[in-house]
């Protein structure tokens, strides 16, 4: 069980790190801000800031723990703010909350992440970290859960706005596709950070019992596929998705 | 919320072609948009001549207006004069850059 979860959790990881940093690379040639902000979140994030906290105890000198725990925290929260933002700027860009919001979030995530590395600093006893850091870990999937319920619902409902634009001839039959594919995401992270969640909640070691476990890598493995199916698609998924569209225009003809 | 400029000048434009106060002109384009899964503040010029062409005219006779194609011609000459810089990029815009 911890093999396969480790598994999925790599590829995971790996599956962020190569998008993400695609998209950095296209942001630069774009000069786009949601490319940067999408990009950084699963490159910062996802890709190096989580696997460096995982690890960060696996080292033998105390300097090189702290330093990959501290550098590892403002990766994530970092990550996890450019996520808020890139919700607030790509589906609610004239609204005068969305960005409010999303800053608040992010200095929400930016307290918690602090309190962590604080407590780091403080003793090297990882179970007592982890005791009194329980609560703002609990906060820090709040807000992430928040997230992701956003990201699930704007997905779904710019989907359901694009298929009717797509019976007119206003959208094309893939970048609809990529607000389902948006919203499936933003539903499987929520549900595997809401479980997570749970059980911190109920207190119990989240590392080691099988329900956060598989919905840790369950969850990985279908978000790491929406990635690659969202920002980077075959070319045989992008001719399915066309002719699958093909074939209903005509058999509704 | 205010609408993009030109959902306004459509707004405007209806209004002044028929019977139709400010307030159901409004509302006639905004049921429109919504059948065809365009927003009031992101929908653009090109997307509402769209608009016009396929779904208005269902609206408008739903509403009583006989000459809905004199009135739909007036809203695209409307249009024609709309100046769209500055205005918010749509997240189509943005997931269609995204996975290409």
């Amino acid at each position: 069980m911890a093999e396969l979860s480790l598994a999925c959790l790599a590829l995971y990881t790996v599956t962020s790190l190569v998008v993400g940093f695609r998209l950095i690379a296209r942001s630069y040639h774009s000069r786009g801000v949601p490319e940067l902000l999408i990009g950084l979140t699963y490159a910062a994030s996802s890709g190096i800031g989580y696997p460096l906290t995982v690890t960060a105890t696996a080292w033998s000198s105390r300097g090189a723990t702290l330093g990959a725990m501290a550098i590892g925290e403002a990766l994530i929260v970092l990550g996890c703010g450019c996520f808020l933002l890139f919700n607030a700027k790509v589906f609610r860009p004239t609204a005068r909350w969305s960005v409010p919001v999303a800053l608040l979030g992010s200095l929400v995530l930016a307290a918690c992440g602090g309190w962590v590395v604080a407590e780091f600093f403080a003793t090297d006893d990882v179970a007592l970290v982890t005791e009194r850091t329980r609560l703002g870990t609990i906060l820090f999937l709040a807000v992430l859960v928040l997230g992701q319920g956003w990201t699930a619902f704007e997905g779904m409902r710019h989907y359901r706005m694009m298929r009717r634009r797509l019976a007119l001839g206003l959208a094309e039959p893939v970048v609809t596709n990529r607000f389902l594919l948006w919203g499936i995401s933003g539903l499987v992270s929520l549900t595997w950070n809401g479980v997570v969640n749970a059980y911190l909640l109920a207190g119990a070691n989240i590392n080691l019992h099988p329900v956060p476990v598989f919905a840790v890598s369950f969850g990985g493995l279908v978000t790491a596929g929406c990635l690659v199916l969202t920002f980077m698609p075959p070319a045989w998924y992008v001719r399915w998705i066309q002719r699958d569209r093909t074939a209903r225009a005509l058999a509704t003809a | 919320m205010p609408g993009s400029a030109a959902f306004e000048a459509a707004c405007t434009a209806l209004e002044h072609s028929t019977s139709l106060d400010r307030w159901a002109a409004r509302g006639t384009l905004q049921l429109s948009l919504m059948d065809a899964g365009l927003e009031t503040g992101s929908v653009s010029a090109a997307q509402l001549r769209v608009v016009i062409g396929a779904v208005l005219p269902r609206q408008l006779k739903s509403h009583g207006i006989a000459d809905a194609s004199a009135v739909c011609a007036k809203l695209e000459t409307a249009l024609s004069t709309v100046n769209e810089s500055g205005a918010a990029e749509g997240a189509d815009a943005v997931f269609s850059r995204l996975g290409g």
